[in-house]
């Protein structure tokens, strides 16, 4: 049984408990063994957005290094995350050493008290990833497919930027129908799937939230979808309270049609 | 004839001067031997009141230590600077107002969000805590995990002092030890029972007599309960 190490990140840990016990029944259902990480921290999504580069990646890089232990005791060799933000964040981090080496030296420097430099030696993976990866499987698994649902899947910004870490093409992204299709559903073509919804102004500025939520909304109206999928929870949180839609993680969608997890009967009628 | 060994001094800097002081002394005693009397930022002098916070350095070394004074020893060429108290404004609700949410201790403190997980108040701690991971813990609203992890915290500050954040730990683990006390430990049965008795009027006639005792008296008693572990049969309850 291949194990994978968990990361939670805050958002699921704190607002959406349901969607992170949908994504580790799902992951079991697939046959993975899933272990939480024992030292995680905020993958540095918060405070990098807004402030110093190097400062970013400092957690992201404990992280990993305290990850390495793990694989140790384990065998797990990939980092598996719900949340975008989180996998984009420790994505970027992987790769420092190769993307921003300056950056990386200093990071590793400064964190030289508490843990082994970071050299490598995990992979970080979406749970978009490890769908795709094991979508033959799902087909086999699906006690209830989710046959001619017309569902929109609204990507966000941040499993497709940067280039270095993009999961698909960023413009025309394909990666979750193709998941969906496996199970059934119908997946409808739009064209702001990957416009931002706002991201963070929400707390700041949350009339760009309306402005472009509300654009995205009508796409998706448009399109005929009946529902909304996404694989980020902020992105869910904005669609949730300045939309209309009915919006739900991608996690939940997939639990349900796998059988593995009972979803309130009104979530999926129309 | 034995003689003692002779002692040894070493040199501190203290406020810019140099001091000649004994070796194996703590930080507090080698300032009393040179002649300073404190009357702030000491307290138990056993490392468990926190009054005492200090910032040193060593020669030859670019860290700046911290500990408290009762506790750490001097060293030769030891710089040293006492935090004699460290300004936390906080805000101490009634046990009424208290919600068992990250989100309210957010509220009351929204400088928690600005962690960036650098980890300098962990290593500050002189209780050997992860303030970082209880912070952390907070953050993704795990309360009860971050009670846990500073439940040995004596607010001495120095997390305060080196967090780039500005974080109020000592304040939000004192507010978080609260609402985990009041949402989520159990009560205490025999507590109520003895509120119960003492409503009752239970004590009242007691306490009365203690009260109006001389000092003398008083003193009696408590020596003959010292020895037999009885009261007077008035003051029975």
């Amino acid at each position: 049984m291949k194990t994978l190490l968990y990361y939670p990140g805050c958002s699921l840990k704190r607002d959406y408990q349901e969607a992170e016990r949908a994504g580790i029944a799902v992951l079991e259902a697939l046959g993975y063994r899933v272990v939480e990480l024992r030292d995680w921290y905020c993958c540095g999504g918060y405070p990098g957005s807004t402030s110093l580069d190097h400062v970013k990646y400092v957690s992201s890089i404990r992280t990993l290094s305290k990850g390495i232990q793990q694989k140790k005791e384990t065998g797990g060799d990939t980092i598996v995350t719900l949340c975008p933000f989180c996998y984009n964040t420790l994505k970027q981090a992987e790769k420092l050493y190769s993307m921003k080496p300056d950056i990386y030296r200093r990071v590793v420097e400064y964190l030289k008290d508490e843990v082994e430099p970071y050299r490598g030696g995990l992979r970080v993976a979406h749970f978009v990833e490890v769908l795709y990866e094991s979508r033959s499987d799902l087909s086999k698994l699906a006690r209830r497919r989710l046959s001619g649902l017309k569902v929109a899947v609204y990507y966000g910004c941040m499993l497709l930027r940067p280039k270095a870490v993009a999961l698909d093409n960023p413009d025309r992204p394909v990666l979750v129908e193709s998941i969906l299709r496996e199970l059934g559903a119908e997946p409808v073509d739009y064209p702001l799937k990957s416009y931002c919804c706002g991201s963070f102004h929400s707390i700041l500025e949350p009339s760009i939230v309306a402005r472009n939520t509300g654009k995205i909304a009508r796409a998706i109206v448009d399109s005929g979808a009946s529902i909304v999928v996404t694989p980020c929870p902020l992105c869910l949180s904005n669609l949730r309270k300045y939309t209309d839609l009915r919006a739900m993680h991608l996690s939940e969608l997939i639990a349900q049609a796998l059988g593995v997890l009972e979803l309130p009967p009104q979530a999926l009628q129309g | 004839m034995s003689q003692a060994p002779p002692r040894r001094y070493i040199t501190i800097f203290f406020n810019g001067e140099a001091y000649s002081v004994p070796h194996g002394l703590t930080i507090m005693k080698a300032l009393e031997y040179a002649g300073f009397r404190f009357t702030r930022g000491s307290g138990c002098r056993g490392g468990f009141c926190g009054a005492c916070p200090v910032v040193y350095r060593l020669p030859g070394d670019y860290k700046i230590r911290v500990g408290l004074a009762c506790q750490t020893p001097v060293e030769d060429g030891m710089y040293i600077s006492l935090i004699p108290y460290v300004p936390l404004v906080e805000y101490v609700p009634r046990r009424e107002e208290l919600k068992p949410d990250a989100g309210y201790v957010l509220k009351l403190y929204p400088e928690i969000s600005r962690c960036v997980s650098c980890n300098a108040c962990s290593k500050a701690c002189p209780q050997g805590l992860s303030p970082m991971d209880a912070i952390q813990a907070i953050l993704r609203g795990d309360l009860r995990k971050a009670a846990e992890l500073t439940f040995d915290c004596i607010a001495c500050g120095l997390c305060s002092l080196r967090c780039p954040a500005e974080i109020r730990h000592p304040a939000v683990f004192r507010l978080v030890g609260r609402i985990v006390g009041v949402y989520y430990m159990p009560r205490s049965r025999s507590v109520e029972q003895r509120v119960k008795e003492i409503e009752s009027g239970r004590f009242n006639n007691a306490f009365a007599k203690l009260v109006s005792m001389d000092p003398g008296s008083l003193r009696k008693i408590y020596d003959e309960y010292l020895k037999t572990g009885r009261l007077p049969g008035d003051l029975e309850v």
